[in-house]
């Protein structure tokens, strides 16, 4: 082992290092931030609409608790802590490049009816070499709209009348009310739909209900 | 391309197993560098062994120099690699306090650790110590996450903070750490334990 | 003596350089960094312990509480299936191995000689709640902030580390009776 080790080592180290720092002065940015974008394989995914998620999906696999995927609102801080969908975590647009989302798991961007923004941020992270990213079809508004506030049409047929039942279920395990048969037919809208508040146990925090603590 | 984990190259399962053995090996430096002994950790307060900052140090610019060039070869995505985001104020006073407790305990969580593992009796009631100070910082947190959360900066690096090129601040790191070695050979001789002192 | 070299094979090698033994220790962190995409740490999994053993004792103290759940995710994991615990696992096997080899394994206390076992004991504890208290604030401890986050250039790290020796450094001379 390195007993009594001559000087002469913790100089030549010392050498080694200054010689690096210089190179490294240098090189200046090791960040390669410009990323290179395959544009046909971007083309091939929209084309096989492999990019987007629907709310009764996405609410199946939240209830299922599966751990595989990331949640992102992109929406303001305000309007995030007004509601946001369980487990969801706020990053705006502009934050979402230098933001720390893992690579390993699916990643499902939404905002709120604007599909503009998400598909924004979906190309910005396709462009980074994500590859399982996903769009909330319709966004936040189709997600109350089908999720937490699910109606029946009156002329709806069997099949229709055993899905609401379905999400007769789910919508309460979100916080949300079946709204019951809808006589006009034209299906609830959003401004008609009961205030919405920030669902139980997310409260105030900013963060998804998984853990995030990664440092000491 | 690394790091490989956030490439999906493997599992969480297989990354505990990584876990453990890279813990074996920061445990086995740690000891192999003296950080097991609260004597020789403390004395780096009384200018007496000033080991705890020659090995921080040389911990510090290895791997800072290390990233830097997987970086500019592109092997790595820095980007990738996790960090906490800054909270100016709270982490100053957490700083501070970390100091304090460093001083009067003698360890910090990770070398009392190592210390409990060569048998040494005082850090496992340190230990004890860091359970029952999270505890507390646990149970008045609902009273204190303003200020815990108070001053965000986000994600931000020293070279994005000053706006200078990383590879400048690289050099000027290295620089300082070298210059601070020369100094603590200096400091070590002139105020240091002298031999059959005992220590 | 610790650092003195015996022809005893049973007394304890002297320490390495201290260069080399930050060498090995930067290699690790880099490792890490190249292999998990993160560095080290130690206080983490000791907050995974302390939330874990709240839960155990008042599941619903735990879960309304913020901090807690930040290490308790939504309560289908288990805390301590955590990549810092198996990681602070391995540096008390890492720390007895380099111990044994070296012959350094004896149950002592670190202490001055003017200090009796007792008040150091009591020192101990009351540096160790300090410590858990401040690497909570400061949002990790010195191998997460000062170790990863400093060979990260993070912002934060480095304003922690300085304040880390500076707190120390100020506080030094009134404990001093229990070192020197």
């Amino acid at each position: 082992m390195a007993i009594n080790l001559p000087k002469t080592i913790n100089s030549k180290l010392a050498a080694l290092a200054v010689v690096l720092g210089v190179i490294a002065l240098f090189v200046g940015n090791p960040m390669k931030n410009n990323a290179k974008v395959n544009l046909y394989e971007i083309s091939q995914k929209i084309e096989e609409s492999k990019s987007k998620v629907s709310p009764e999906t996405l609410a199946e696999w939240i209830i299922a608790q599966k751990a595989d995927f990331a949640l992102v609102d992109l929406r303001d801080e305000k309007q995030f802590n007004e509601y946001h969908i369980t487990q969801a975590e706020n990053i705006q647009l502009q934050k979402l490049i230098k933001s720390n989302l893992p690579k390993t798991q699916k990643i499902i961007l939404y905002s709120d009816n604007d599909g503009f923004v998400s598909a924004q941020a979906w190309f910005l992270l396709i462009s980074k070499n994500y590859n399982n990213v996903y769009v909330l079809d319709g966004g936040l508004d189709k997600w109350k709209k089908n999720v937490l506030f699910p109606s029946l049409s009156a002329t709806a047929n069997s099949e229709e009348k055993a899905k609401f039942e379905k999400m007769k279920e789910v919508c309460k395990f979100f916080g949300g009310m079946a709204l019951g048969v809808d006589s006009t037919n034209s299906g609830a809208s959003v401004a008609g739909m009961p205030k919405l508040t920030a669902p139980a146990g997310g409260g105030a925090a900013p963060k998804s209900g998984k853990p995030k603590k990664e440092g000491c | 391309m690394s790091p490989f984990y956030k490439f999906g190259y493997f599992g969480d399962e297989a990354s505990f197993i990584i876990a453990f053995i890279t813990g074996i090996g920061f445990g086995f430096f740690l000891e192999k560098g003296g950080f097991g002994s609260g004597n020789k950790l403390a004395a780096q307060f009384y200018f007496k062994d000033l080991t705890v900052f020659k090995v921080m140090f040389t911990a510090i610019i290895t791997a800072m120099l290390g990233i830097f060039f997987l970086g500019a070869f592109g092997l790595m995505d820095i980007s990738m690699v996790y960090t906490t985001d800054t909270f100016m104020i709270p982490q100053i006073v957490g700083g501070l306090l970390l100091g304090l407790g460093f001083v009067v305990g003698g360890y910090c969580p990770g070398t009392s650790i190592v210390s409990c593992s060569i048998g040494r009796i005082d850090p496992i009631f340190y230990v004890i110590g860091i359970f029952v100070g999270i505890f507390i910082y646990g149970e008045v947190y609902p009273f204190i996450s303003g200020f815990a959360n108070s001053t965000p900066m986000g994600r931000i690096t020293i070279p994005e903070y000053f706006n200078i090129s990383y590879g400048i601040i690289v050099f000027l790191v290295v620089l300082m750490a070298i210059g601070g070695f020369i100094g603590s050979e200096w400091v070590e001789k002139k105020y240091g334990y002298k031999k059959g002192d005992g220590k | 003596m610790e650092n003195e070299i015996k022809k005893d094979s049973k007394s304890p090698k002297p320490y390495w350089n201290p260069y080399l033994a930050g060498l090995g220790l930067g290699l690790v962190l880099l490792a890490s960094f190249v292999i998990m995409g993160r560095g080290l740490g130690a206080s983490g999994a000791m907050s995974s312990a302390v939330a874990a053993g709240v839960s155990v004792v008042a599941p619903g103290h735990a879960m309304s509480n913020e901090f807690y759940k930040e290490y308790l995710g939504d309560g289908t994991k288990n805390p301590l299936k955590d990549w810092l615990v198996f990681e602070v696992i391995g540096v008390f096997v890492g720390g007895f191995l380099s111990g044994t080899f070296s012959h350094r394994i004896k149950r002592s206390v670190e202490k001055g000689p003017q200090y009796t076992d007792k008040k150091r004991f009591v020192f101990a504890f009351v540096g160790g709640i300090l410590m858990g208290f401040g690497a909570k604030l400061g949002r990790g401890c010195t191998s997460g902030q000062a170790l990863t986050g400093g060979s990260m250039l993070n912002l934060g790290s480095w304003a922690f580390m300085l304040c880390v020796f500076a707190g120390a450094y100020a506080f030094a001379y009134f404990v001093r009776r229990q070192w020197l």
